[in-house]
């Protein structure tokens, strides 16, 4: 399974790229937890926290866009609003296995939980969790947006 | 004036009451959470361990030390008006049966960690602890 990569584009929002095989029973089978205990509950809940409110930009793109954009990669920039660095590397890793989707951390309203994902161990936790790259996490803002071709 | 366009809480100290059978440990939270010793949760559980071996202290001494906080003077009656009556009589047992019984209160502003406990509702046991921390909901 390849890992999961994560690219903030702003306070909120980021662009996910994982395997599809990634669902909610693999990360809590990652997570080492017992069924129905209090383990198991953090899990699911940051499941839901992180890919919750996830937008599958592959399927956003088939099923309403591609009339509209001649490619993914166009639909990404123009559509999507993604710097350009962003699309090359989506572009460059992307398969049908792969998950491209846009999140939003404010989504699940688990304010406190959220939080805790921000200190080192929640991260460390979520990092184990999804099998993030870790050396492939980044921000979006230094990308200019002017032009594609 | 300023003005905040956020969430805007105030700190917040939620009570616990743990019941132990055996030594408090990191091995025996992380077993009471309901993970193996290799959880990624594990640093998670050893942050709980930490603090309830910090915070907690004999319920009657925590009773008779906050009776103003409370307005209970010994254990019995803070049980009575704070918990259920499984609990209260879940904590004569274990006091009868000289188990420790400990209290202490989880801090929403000590680390991020200790606040989700801190805002957390939760209840476990096992064969070695009872660790309530029902209170804790906001």
């Amino acid at each position: 399974m390849a890992k999961t990569t994560v690219t903030w584009i702003g306070d909120d929002k980021f662009v996910v790229m994982m395997d599809r095989a990634m669902t909610r029973e693999a990360v809590i089978a990652r997570g080492k937890a017992f069924q129905g205990t209090f383990s198991s509950e953090i899990i699911s809940r940051l499941w839901d926290c992180f890919c919750g409110g996830l937008t599958d930009l592959k399927k956003e793109y088939e099923d309403y866009y591609k009339p509209e954009y001649p490619s993914f990669g166009h639909f990404l920039f123009w559509k999507c609003g993604l710097p350009k660095r962003v699309v090359r590397t989506i572009l460059a890793s992307d398969s049908d296995d792969r998950l491209v989707a846009l999140g939003d951390a404010c989504a699940s309203g688990d304010y406190i939980l959220s939080q805790m994902v921000e200190s080192e161990v929640g991260h460390g936790l979520l990092a184990a969790l999804l099998d993030l790259d870790e050396g492939r996490q980044s921000d979006g803002e230094d990308d200019d947006h002017e032009s594609e071709s | 004036m300023k003005v905040r366009a956020d969430f805007v809480t105030n700190s917040s100290a939620t009570a616990f009451i743990l019941i132990k059978r055996a030594d408090l440990s990191p091995e025996g939270v992380r077993r009471l959470m309901g993970m193996h010793n290799d959880s990624p949760l594990a640093p998670i559980a050893d942050v709980l361990s930490e603090r309830l071996e910090e915070y907690g202290r004999p319920i009657d001494d925590v009773v008779r030390d906050t009776v103003k906080r409370h307005g209970a003077s010994d254990t019995e009656t803070y049980l009575k008006e704070n918990v259920s009556e499984e609990v209260a009589r879940k904590v004569a047992a274990a006091k009868e049966a000289g188990h420790s019984v400990e209290m202490g209160w989880l801090s929403s502003d000590v680390d991020e960690v200790e606040s989700f406990l801190c805002c957390e509702s939760f209840e476990l046991e096992n064969d070695d602890y009872y660790l309530n921390a029902v209170a804790c909901y906001w």
